[in-house]
């Protein structure tokens, strides 16, 4: 299960596919201040990338992959 | 096969038909409006179904076609016989790859190869029109690395084509590194966007993805490209992003890497001085001083070691976030590289003064692409040319399906143009709709367009009235391109926005035209649209506004526009009515008709046991009611079954114009082949026949074609010499004659001579002394057809006539057809295939011989008689009657069979008379039954051996019927 629904956090880690964007988005909108833990994440994919991009949730964990993180972060924290 | 695969390629095959067709209809006349919308509407819709595979290459041949023919239909370039030559081969590449994709699902081998190699050809047709432009560097034409020429030429150092302006906004990090390696030769610059299709992630895409694993990627940039909406209007599955990728491959490498969104990406590859962007807050300037006084003379020296240790100091010195560190950081760059650039040093060295940069002049000069002289009064046509090109381009396509490829194709027209025009403000503009969607970009660039357009005609050379008259037919123009779009068959999915984007242009034109008063009636037009998914209403307000021009536009030197003004009534009244036929055609798989037939053979077989089930009722169980009811009942079964096969056979009936139509084509090729002049007149394509018959018809017909062009047909000379016209004129008719259609090939060239056939039959032993005797024109010419006639050598002294004439009539033989010559030396040929409608049910005259019935096929039997037996004569060991003055030579069928002897010699004599292969014979049989449909099964097996009968048909009553094989039988006498 690449994405993992705790208290107060959703835990993605592997390849998140293109399935657990609604699931995300949906978690994310009835818990508008859960967190995001990235550490294990290895990619995320393009719908889910977006969901954290339009909703901005606080990462509790940034992506342990340097290469990752070095576009991700600057996607997600960009003001639009 | 991908079901969606197999419609586009059975769709795509009559839409390369028709083109034929077209290209063959235009040669006659190359200007005729219909026929070059026809075309260009056939490419566009093959081009565009094509997208939906991953055949770049098709669709780059199919596109290029397309522009040409844009620019014809604008009257711009005219089509020759050499172009057509042009186009008619890419056609038929395009066949020929639709075979491929039929046959393995893919094109075949070298396809962009020869892909570049028809569309290069195509595009060279455009000369000087602006459309070459979008060729070369334009990322969906170069998907394969050997095409991007261009590139590759000077790898090294790429013309300097403008950065993005987002390139700035790359780390300096990312840059510097880049720099670093590109200077040293290690690495290239190229910079991709990438505005993925909204629906891609329906297709499985994952752009980011994608571009994560771009070939030596240094950095990759993601955001939206509008702000994101509220989240409960916000749909994951749309893909919003934009992403943005600076890299270390070539063009050519990521080209490659993104074939399969050529048109959502636009990959620029930049000269690494590019890179070069200095930036932070302004620092002190004190401490830089010394530096600045020594900097110029140690670049001057070439002392790239001293400046770099100059360099050093002053970095740390300086908060590194300060504009003159940025810059100094650098200069240490491009000091370092192998071989600095002093002119770039030397920038940068005043860039710590000034805290402003400005990339030198390359050194190499760019290419010339937007560096026209300034517009001049002879220019002016061709800048409007230009733009109007321009404009029809952005107006042609739909919001849904508007290429990036095209916008930036369109941008860098406009480009050039402005900066002829010194209109550096509009440039701005350009750039600022580029950075917009597509669709809004269309809009906005076709907005500039009509305004310059506008602005260019005030000072053109064009007189005042002249200029408004033009003005309006530009706008009729872009009126009649709306009209076509929205009566072109759409797509659910894409008719929206096509219905949108005509709007905006129809809506455009209104206010150029100063019609604001319509576009409250447009807007009605639209939403009336909107509920009824049709485009009728917007077409038929356009059909008003067209109506409200046409009189005013009265130009005697534009008469496209006043002949185009009553066609689109006819021709948009006949799509719309072609679409509402398509929806009531059905395409079926041959298989299911073939099953309904045999279905319906089953029927007839049982239906035809009825009777003798109504005998039995009468003789066995003498119950004449029951019989009468059966007898009844059999009447309506009959009747049905018989409408039933008919309406069945109906279903399997084809216009022989499907194997006409190849035939105008080949004519065409092999008479400029030859060097002949042929006419060919085709007569009753619409005759219809069975499926079957048609396939194995082609083969034989281009046979009998290519016979008549190669060696009946004269060359022109002799044509002359023989007071005949140089034109030689080739027939094809079709023609129905109760249950079979004749099919002529007829030539007016120089005929058969049936001595010379008599002689060589003879010489060959197909005939002997006596036949040759007895023989005479009518049935020599028939020899021709006889196997072992023809071979190599007689070619040339039968005029060919005999080449593969056997072959014909093997062929034809076996569709159960028939194949007669006539022909008068010096006159012509005429070659006639009789051909049966329909080969599922053959109807079959019984008749008993030696106590056995057989079937005779109905279609050799010219007559049945009853003769005395003193009237057989006998000529040697020949029996022959004279019927009607024509000696008919008898044959016994028990006899040749080997049956019963009848017991008692007969008074009269039944003759069942048949032609076989133009020949009379007269078979002798003991009764005549009625004829009868059956479904004739041909002898398979250990049958499969007797050559005397031809196949076998089962009776109602359960008995099998051998039919005779009368060809056979005719060898016996």
């Amino acid at each position: 299960m690449p994405v993992s629904y705790k208290k107060t956090v959703a835990v993605l880690e592997g390849i998140c596919s293109v399935e657990e964007a609604e699931g995300l988005l949906e978690w994310l909108v009835q818990h508008p201040r859960g967190k995001v833990n990235l550490k294990h994440c290895e990619h995320l994919h393009s719908a889910v990338l977006q969901v954290l991009m339009a909703l901005r949730p606080t990462l509790s964990a940034p992506p342990a992959d340097p290469d990752m993180a070095a576009w991700l972060l600057p996607a997600i924290n960009t003001p639009d | 096969m991908d079901p969606m695969l197999e419609a586009f390629i059975s769709e795509s095959r009559d839409l390369l038909e028709a083109a034929g067709r077209c290209f063959l209809a235009l040669e006659q006349n190359p200007e005729d409006p219909e026929q070059l919308n026809d075309l260009f509407r056939s490419m566009h819709t093959i081009k565009g179904s094509s997208g939906l595979f991953e055949i770049p290459a098709l669709t780059r041949v199919v596109h290029a076609a397309e522009d040409v023919l844009d620019v014809i239909r604008d009257g711009e370039l005219r089509l020759d016989s050499a172009m057509i030559d042009l186009f008619l081969d890419a056609m038929d590449q395009v066949g020929t790859w639709l075979d491929d994709l039929e046959a393995g699902g893919s094109l075949g081998e070298g396809a962009p190869e020869i892909s570049d190699e028809l569309s290069g050809r195509l595009r060279a047709l455009l000369g000087e029109s602006p459309e070459p432009a979008t060729t070369a560097p334009q990322p969906q034409a170069a998907p394969e690395p050997e095409s991007g020429a261009a590139v590759t030429a000077s790898p090294a150092v790429p013309a300097r084509v403008e950065a993005p302006e987002w390139l700035d906004s790359v780390p300096e990090a990312a840059r510097l590194a880049l720099y670093c390696r590109a200077a040293g030769g290690e690495a290239r610059v190229t910079v991709v966007e990438y505005l993925p299709d909204p629906q891609c992630f329906f297709s499985g895409d994952d752009p980011l993805l994608t571009t994560l694993q771009a070939p030596e990627r240094c950095w990759l940039g993601v955001d939206a490209r509008e702000p994101w909406p509220e989240i409960a209007a916000f749909d994951p599955y749309q893909c919003r992003l934009r992403l943005r990728l600076l890299s270390g491959a070539g063009s050519e490498v990521l080209q490659e890497h993104f074939r399969y969104v050529p048109e959502e990406v636009s990959i620029t590859e930049l000269q690494e001085q590019q890179l070069v962007m200095p930036a932070g807050e302004p620092g002190e300037a004190r401490i830089y001083q010394g530096f600045l006084d020594t900097a110029p003379g140690l670049i001057e020296a070439g002392d790239w070691a001293g400046l770099r240790a100059a360099i050093e100091p002053l970095l740390e010195l300086g908060a590194p976030g300060l504009y003159q560190s940025s810059a100094l950081r650098w200069l240490r760059a491009v000091a370092g590289a192998p071989g600095p650039d002093a002119a770039l040093a030397a920038a940068l060295v005043g860039a710590v003064a000034t805290g402003e940069f400005a990339l030198p002049e390359a050194v190499e000069p760019a290419v010339p692409e937007g560096g026209q002289p300034p517009a001049t009064e002879g220019m002016r046509g061709e800048v409007r040319e230009l733009l109007q090109a321009q404009a029809k381009l952005l107006s042609l396509h739909g919001e849904g399906g508007f290429p990036q490829g095209n916008l930036q194709a369109v941008a860098r027209v406009l480009r050039g143009v402005l900066s002829g025009l010194e209109e550096t403000a509009l440039l701005a503009e350009v750039e600022q709709a580029l950075s917009l969607p597509p669709a809004e970009a269309a809009t906005a660039l076709s907005r500039l367009v009509l305004g310059l357009l506008e602005g260019e005609g005030d000072t053109g050379p064009a007189g005042e009235t002249e200029e408004a008259s033009q003005q309006q037919a530009e706008a009729m123009e872009l009126l009649q391109a709306q009209k076509t779009l929205l009566s072109m068959p759409a797509r659910l999915e894409t008719w929206e926005g096509i219905l949108a984007s005509a709007e905006r242009v129809i809506r455009e034109v209104l206010t150029a035209l100063g019609r604001q008063d319509q576009v409250a009636s447009l807007e009605q037009a639209v939403a009336l649209a909107h509920r009824q998914h049709g485009g009728a209403p917007v077409r038929e307000l356009l059909e008003t506004i067209c109506t409200q021009l046409t009189p005013r536009a009265v130009e005697p030197e534009r008469p496209a526009t006043q002949g185009q003004a009553p066609a689109p009534a006819t021709d948009n009244g006949g799509t719309g009515r072609e679409r509402r036929q398509a929806s009531t055609v059905l395409k079926v798989d041959q298989a299911r008709i073939d099953t309904l037939m045999d279905l319906v053979g089953e029927l007839v077989v049982a239906k035809n046991a009825l009777p003798y089930l109504a005998r039995q009722a009468e003789e066995e169980f003498e119950c004449a009611p029951l019989a009468k009811a059966i007898k009844s009942q059999y009447a309506v079964i009959n009747r049905i079954a018989e409408e039933l096969q008919a309406a069945v056979m109906q279903v399997r009936m084809v216009p022989v114009s499907s194997v006409f139509q190849r035939f105008p084509r080949l004519v065409r090729d092999l008479s400029r082949k030859l060097d002949k002049k042929i006419r060919l007149v085709m007569e009753g394509e619409e005759t219809e026949i069975d499926k079957n018959v048609v396939e194995d018809l082609p083969d034989p017909l281009v046979h009998l074609v290519r016979n008549s062009i190669d060696h009946g047909i004269e060359a022109p000379g002799e044509r002359e010499a023989a007071g005949k016209p140089v034109e030689g004129t080739i027939t094809l008719r079709a023609t129905q004659l109760d249950d079979q259609v004749l099919i002529e090939v007829s030539d007016d060239g120089k005929g058969i001579d049936p001595e010379v056939i008599k002689r060589k039959a003879y010489e060959k032993g197909l005939i002997d002394e006596e036949r040759l005797d007895r023989i005479d024109d009518r049935e020599a010419l028939q020899l021709i057809l006889a196997p072992g006639f023809s071979t190599a050598e007689q070619v040339t002294d039968l005029s060919g006539r005999g080449v593969g004439m056997d072959v014909v009539n093997t062929m034809v033989g076996r569709i159960g057809g028939s194949v007669s010559v006539e022909s008068r030396p010096g006159h012509g040929t005429t070659i006639r295939l009789a051909l049966p409608l329909s080969m599922a049910v053959t109807r079959v005259m019984m008749v008993d011989a030696g106590g056995d019935s057989f079937g005779v096929p109905l279609e050799a039997i010219t007559e049945t008689v009853k003769v005395p037996a003193e009237a057989i004569r006998r000529v040697k060991q020949r029996e022959l009657v004279v019927l009607r003055d024509r000696l008919i030579p008898l044959l016994y069928l028990h006899r040749v069979l080997e049956l019963a002897e009848p017991a008692q010699p007969r008074e009269e004599v039944a003759v069942l008379v048949v032609r076989v292969e133009g020949q009379e014979l007269g078979l002798v049989v003991d009764r005549f039954h009625a004829g009868m449909d059956v479904i004739l099964k041909p002898l398979e097996g250990i049958l499969g051996g007797f050559r005397q009968f031809s196949g076998t048909a089962l009776l109602g009553d359960g008995r099998v019927l051998l039919v005779l094989n009368l060809m056979e039988l005719q060898r016996c006498l």
